[in-house]
């Protein structure tokens, strides 16, 4: 075991403790600050605030009393601190204090923090600005309007006066469409980090937001947290719940690291993802805790006419020592991903009571950008989950979902439509209480999945194994208990695969060019 | 907004001294009105649509024919249905959808008249409908085969021809109420039809076509540029002045076509192009 520092800021800082566990510590430890302060935790990543800046500090991880793991950092230099309340703001729960917060994010120099503590604060939209630190204090909460009209709009496309281009702002599902702003907001930013304990509270429910929220009225609903070409960013420690629509939604943006965060939306949410990284590129999700009405995390490329104007794929994505629980996917990559997602790695992590854990969502006409190459699952426990990897490249989605092109199973011609998923890979993988499947994955006869590596994996079933449908394509019927099935794969490795408690065969595989033992 | 009642009046007026007897003719007359009640909501507007959309009903009793122009008398009925939310005006516009799945198709693939060929207005009649059924009662199921029959229009038809004046603002007409029937959801399908008609509105600017070679095809073109205009297809700031220069009030209209155009014209010549509305209908306070 290591004590590993991992982000720091003039107040704060979080530490990993290696090898002891996936996002719970096997054992509960104690952080000792400086040989003073004691804090329990029984996370592997804990953030410690009410840090000085520039202080020199040491942090000893002690277990059972032993010392496991020590590091010494110095906190961020810090210029001045803007409280929000000297701005204006009342954080009663009852003055609208967008403005105020607003007035005190714009006002703030370089190595400065605008703090925003105790209270409730009745927001609309806030955007942020480069070089900024926004610290949510214990116990303070942006808590957003859920009046659209208080909210500005984003367009979704601005054409050049040269008539060469066009400028997006807001973006729908994949395309670019006018929509609300968000609650949190960056356009064109770089060098932000939201941090602290408070909480980011959208306040929707099924009488404002998620009310007929499958049709447009005004503009589209507004994410939580949205941010649109903007690079280093960080979001640390702070609670993000109740979502208009997607939660955190960056777009376009670069270098971005999403450390200790609480994702919270109710299980019957409408499209409440957690996290949906869309064409972004260096994108780090560690230590967050994401239980969800849709997918937890939703990696995504836009739609085909996004894929086809900036051909930018969602690209360098870590995710690891995070818990996903009771979405639609634990990680899920589609069904938007028109400019193809490459080089994602989830790692030592727990999904739990998610309808699936590795969800892909595909299908003929997502266009031959759409690639989806080195994608990788390790050291991953999973209990609860219906069905753990779900591969499906006849994902019956978009208005022509349900037609013969999208749904047949004959080969057809490779052309500008088609789709490619290449090397995914799972190893050492443990999955309790299965329902529907082990495996249920799905490549197109014309265009097979290339390589498919499961190695050290356990399935085991639930008793009371509930049956479902394992991926939402035409011609899969409710089964529960069905073993690892793959189709139209050119290369399947299984190495020390373990199924134990389905019904049938323990693997069926079909248009399988070759298989590895 | 500023209406000019007098010639609205004038307008309202020649309806009953042009010939009305086709499906065609209903269906200009239909779509007209209900531009001008979509304006203002005027009652003796909605009067006359109410008549003319009981003569059409009975005329429909007899059978859709094969004409094309039966899709412009469907487009026209969802526009009143849109008006009206009357369920059974809906109900016609999806049984004369029907017919849309039997019609004649080109070697390429876009629909054709019983002549074996279609002409800009017949497009105009056809594709805004197919798309508008589509999006409202069709899942939007075809709006692939939609889009590839107006680019096989667009490429072979309207590209390979000399783009008189009527042609191209026909054209341009077809493109962008077509555009306006269609979801941004499919956002490239959307893309592909406004590329199009930036396109046409190009054609229409550099041929420099004016009012006086044509005022009802300048109207026409008028109309789809500054529909262009509002639904931010093109910059209201450059283009609202094209529109302007080839928009006019004319003194009298001949037919049920000149009838159309003149309204849908004016109607779209005073709607809000400067800001996207959202729907929100604000009025804008100004200051002097």
């Amino acid at each position: 075991m290591e004590l590993n520092l991992v982000f720091k800021t003039g107040r704060s800082a979080v530490v990993e403790l290696t090898e002891a566990g996936k996002y719970y510590s096997d054992k509960k430890y104690e952080l000792i600050v400086n040989d003073v302060r004691k804090i329990e935790t029984e996370t592997t990543v804990t953030s410690i605030y009410d840090l000085k800046p520039d202080t020199d500090y040491s942090v000893v991880a002690l277990m059972e009393g032993k010392e496991v793991g020590r590091v010494d950092f110095k906190t961020d230099y810090e210029f001045v601190t803007l409280n929000v309340i000297d701005f204006g703001a009342y954080g009663d729960g009852k003055h609208d204090d967008t403005n105020a917060i607003q007035c005190a994010i714009m006002a703030a120099p370089a190595n400065s923090r605008v703090l925003v503590p105790a209270g409730t604060y009745m927001i609309s939209s806030i955007f942020l600005k480069s070089d900024l630190v926004l610290e949510l204090a214990k116990g303070a909460k942006l808590s957003a309007y859920t009046d659209r009209e208080k909210f500005p709009i984003l367009p979704g496309e601005i054409q050049s006066y040269d008539e060469t281009k066009e400028y997006n702002l807001g973006s729908w599902e994949g395309n670019p469409m006018d929509t609300f702003s968000a609650i949190v907001c960056g356009i064109n930013v770089s060098n932000v980090v939201i941090t602290g304990q408070g909480v980011i509270e959208g306040n929707t429910n099924f009488e404002n937001w998620w009310n007929n929220c499958k049709v447009r009225n005004i503009a589209w609903r507004p994410r939580l947290f949205f941010i649109n070409n903007c690079d280093h960013v960080t979001m640390q420690g702070v609670t993000v719940q109740n979502s208009p629509s997607w939660t955190i939604h960056p777009y376009f943006s670069r270098h971005l690291k999403f450390i200790d965060i609480k994702i919270k939306n109710p299980a019957n949410s409408h499209n409440t993802d957690g996290l949906d990284p869309e064409s972004c590129t260096d994108v780090l999700v560690l230590g967050t805790y994401i239980s969800v009405g849709d997918d937890c995390i939703a990696i995504k490329s836009g739609k085909i006419y996004q894929a086809k104007k900036y051909q930018t794929p969602t690209s360098n994505m870590v995710v690891r020592q995070c818990c996903m629980r009771d979405g639609h996917g634990a990680v899920t990559v589609g069904s938007e991903i028109a400019a193809g997602v490459c080089d994602v790695h989830i790692k030592d992590c727990l999904f739990m009571n998610t309808d699936r854990g590795l969800r892909v969502k595909t299908r003929r006409g997502r266009g031959k950008l759409s690639v989806l190459d080195d994608i990788s699952f390790e050291n991953i426990d999973m209990d609860q989950v219906m069905t753990p990897f779900v591969v499906n490249s006849f994902y019956f989605c978009d208005p022509d979902g349900r037609t013969e092109y999208v749904g047949t199973r004959k080969a057809l011609p490779v052309d500008d439509r088609t789709p490619a998923i290449k090397r995914l890979t799972f190893k050492n993988i443990d999955a309790k209480n299965c329902h529907v499947a082990g495996t249920y994955i799905y490549g197109l006869p014309e265009s097979k999945i290339e390589e498919l590596t499961f190695e050290n994996i356990n399935f085991s079933y639930a008793e009371d194994a509930k049956p479902g449908v394992a991926a939402m394509m035409l011609g899969c019927d409710e089964a529960s208990r069905q073993g690892l099935i793959a189709c139209n794969v050119k290369k399947l490795v299984l190495k020390n695969v373990n199924i134990e408690g389905n019904d049938g065969e323990a693997i069926i595989a079909e248009n399988v060019d070759e298989i590895i033992r | 907004m500023i209406r000019d009642i007098k010639y609205e009046n004038m307008l309202l007026e020649s309806i009953s001294k042009v010939e009305i007897k086709t499906k065609r003719d209903y269906a200009r007359v239909i779509s007209s009105l209900c531009a001008l009640y979509d304006l203002a909501g005027d009652e003796t507007v909605e009067k006359d649509l109410n008549k003319f959309l009981t003569i059409a009903n009975e005329d429909l009793k007899a059978g859709l024919g094969d004409c094309v122009c039966v899709y412009g008398l469907g487009n026209a009925l969802y526009k009143a249905y849109a008006i009206k939310q009357d369920e059974e005006l809906r109900n016609q516009a999806i049984r004369i959808a029907a017919n849309l799945f039997k019609q004649d198709r080109s070697e390429l693939g876009h629909f054709v008249a019983k002549d074996g060929k279609l002409t800009p207005w017949q497009a105009y009649e056809i594709y805004p409908f197919y798309m508008n059924y589509e999006s409202l009662d069709g899942k939007k199921e075809h709006y692939n085969d939609a889009i590839a029959q107006v680019r096989a229009y667009f490429n072979d038809v309207y590209e390979k021809s000399d783009k008189n004046f009527m042609d191209a603002s026909t054209m341009l007409a077809c493109l962008l109420d077509t555009c306006e029937n269609t979801s941004q959801q499919l956002y490239e399908i959307f893309d592909e039809l406004r590329g199009y008609a930036r396109k046409v509105i190009a054609d229409i600017k550099e041929k420099g076509y004016s009012k006086e070679d044509d005022a009802n095809a300048a109207n026409l073109a008028a109309y789809g540029i500054y529909k262009a205009c509002r639904m931010k297809l093109v910059l209201a700031e450059k283009y609202e002045e094209v529109a302007d220069s080839l928009f006019t009030k004319v003194e009298d209209v001949e037919d049920t076509k000149s009838l159309e155009i003149a309204l849908i014209s004016y109607v779209e010549s005073l709607k809000t192009r400067k800001y996207q509305d959202y729907g929100r209908n604000i009025d804008l306070v100004v200051n002097d």
